[in-house]
């Protein structure tokens, strides 16, 4: 009987380190199934200092050419954030007044914060063998700019001057490809993290920079932070270290914590709170604080 | 002598048995496309049967959208890219599926096939007992991926 127990004992913890691999690993199934819907805007391409919502309301063959990408992300059963009801919200900010025009791309892009831009943009070429139209689609990730799909596209020659007609014909050519090349470069996202950018700074009166000697090894406070994000994440690049600054352009986090919950960029943002609230430089023990747009996270140490 | 002689025959016979029993490869081209969300390809397919015939070239018209691709899918006017990519980034994740192996097994992949037609009545001798035939094969392409989504077998739009 002493023996049974013995060996009970000596069995239990192995069959709680079992346990342990099999929760900690996505099951093929588990991997198949959604954990984020990324939002998407599609917009038209627009010049540096053109009046975008002009741009879009005044030419209806850009409503066209957005209207059936937009489509094309419906028959996926995908919705995407109007672009047009953004710069509408948007009016009523300094962010459209003529002297900012260049930041209004940014500034959709934020305050919608969303994950995935879609930008296309149409050129009519006229011939002596018929029109054609040509399209242009771009898509990428708005914090990393990584770029996901990228196809151009051609309608069939006519004689015809319905630029909307023939710009129908030149999305439906390509508009499928590039949804399935978008879908690959998700399915990469699932596979290796999703993606992030960070970026940690000092406010003038913190009293530390980024060479001051942090954590337990007494390691530059920019080298701590690499070893956590480089530990808790899939991968990372490192834009840029400076006495001020530490700029993380771009970092994969697994879309899935430990628990199989969602790692949103909140909830990510959150764990490098704590970890960076639990750091001290001698005797001063460090506060920061963060905002987060979109998928970038800002820290500042106060 | 004798004996090496025999035995070189029989060994030569052995081989050429083997290879007449290699099947001809499969003949898979896109066709064109009705309406939006359909595709026409044409299959050829082997059996020793006409249902046998039917039933191979169905299951490769399918295996090929999910696994493969059609990457020469071009019109005469201009280029189709829409089945460029397979529906399955890894073929070894699913293939192992039982709700896969059911779908093929059980001829489920019919509800999706909008025509097959013989393209031509004269079968082509595969080997002894096999023959093959070609087919254009329509498929309801946008219901076959919806479909493939909601079992899992390919992820919705999105990570």
């Amino acid at each position: 009987m002493k023996q049974f127990f013995l060996l009970m004992t000596g069995l239990l913890p192995l069959g709680v380190f079992a346990q342990q691999v099999t929760t900690s690993k996505e099951t093929p199934a588990e991997t198949r199934q959604l954990v984020t819907r990324p939002t998407i805007m599609v917009f038209p391409f627009f010049k540096e200092g053109e009046d975008i919502r002009k741009l879009v309301e005044s030419d209806v063959n850009n409503r066209v050419v957005i209207t059936k990408v937009k489509e094309a992300f419906d028959s996926r059963g995908y919705s995407t954030v109007d672009f047009l009801s953004k710069v509408r919200n948007l009016q009523t900010n300094d962010a459209l007044t003529s002297d900012k025009q260049t930041d209004v791309k940014t500034a959709i892009i934020q305050s919608s914060n969303t994950d995935i831009c879609v930008e296309v943009e149409y050129d009519f070429e006229k011939g002596s063998s018929g029109n054609r139209l040509k399209v242009i689609l771009t898509a990428y990730e708005s914090s990393a700019s990584a770029s996901l799909a990228n196809k151009i596209g051609f309608s069939r020659r006519m004689y015809s001057e319905d630029v909307s007609k023939l710009a129908s014909d030149a999305v439906e050519t390509v508009v499928a490809d590039f949804l399935n090349v978008m879908q690959e470069k998700f399915n990469d996202i699932v596979e290796n993290g999703k993606y992030m950018a960070l970026e940690f700074n000092l406010n003038s009166d913190s009293g530390v920079n980024m060479s001051s000697e942090a954590g337990k090894d007494n390691l530059p406070l920019s080298d701590v932070l690499e070893e956590w994000v480089g530990n808790n994440s899939k991968s990372y690049h490192i834009q840029g270290v400076t006495d001020a600054k530490v700029l993380f352009d771009v970092v994969r986090v697994p879309r899935m914590d430990a628990q199989g919950k969602s790692l949103t960029s909140t909830r990510y943002g959150l764990e490098i709170l704590k970890f960076c609230n639990s750091l001290a430089v001698g005797s001063k023990k460090l506060k920061v604080e963060r905002l987060i747009k979109g998928n970038t996270i800002y820290v500042s140490f106060k | 002598m004798k004996n090496v002689i025999i035995g070189c025959i029989l060994l030569a016979a052995a081989m050429l048995a083997g290879c007449a029993r290699t099947p001809v490869s499969n003949q898979i081209a896109y066709l064109g496309q009705d309406t939006r969300g359909t595709l026409k390809m044409r299959v050829t397919g082997f059996g020793s049967k006409q249902i046998e015939i039917e039933h191979n070239a169905q299951v490769k018209a399918f295996e090929q959208l999910l696994y493969v691709g059609l990457p020469d899918a071009t019109s005469a006017e201009i280029k189709n890219t829409d089945f460029r990519l397979p529906m399955v980034e890894n073929k070894a994740t699913v293939q192992g599926m039982p709700f896969l192996r059911n779908f093929f097994e059980n001829k489920d992949y019919r509800r999706f096939v909008t025509e097959l037609t013989m393209l031509d009545d004269k079968k082509l001798r595969a080997s002894n007992s096999e023959r093959t035939l070609p087919f254009a094969i329509g498929i309801n392409y946008d219901a076959f991926r919806r479909f493939m989504e909601q079992n899992q077998v390919i992820r919705k739009f999105g990570y």
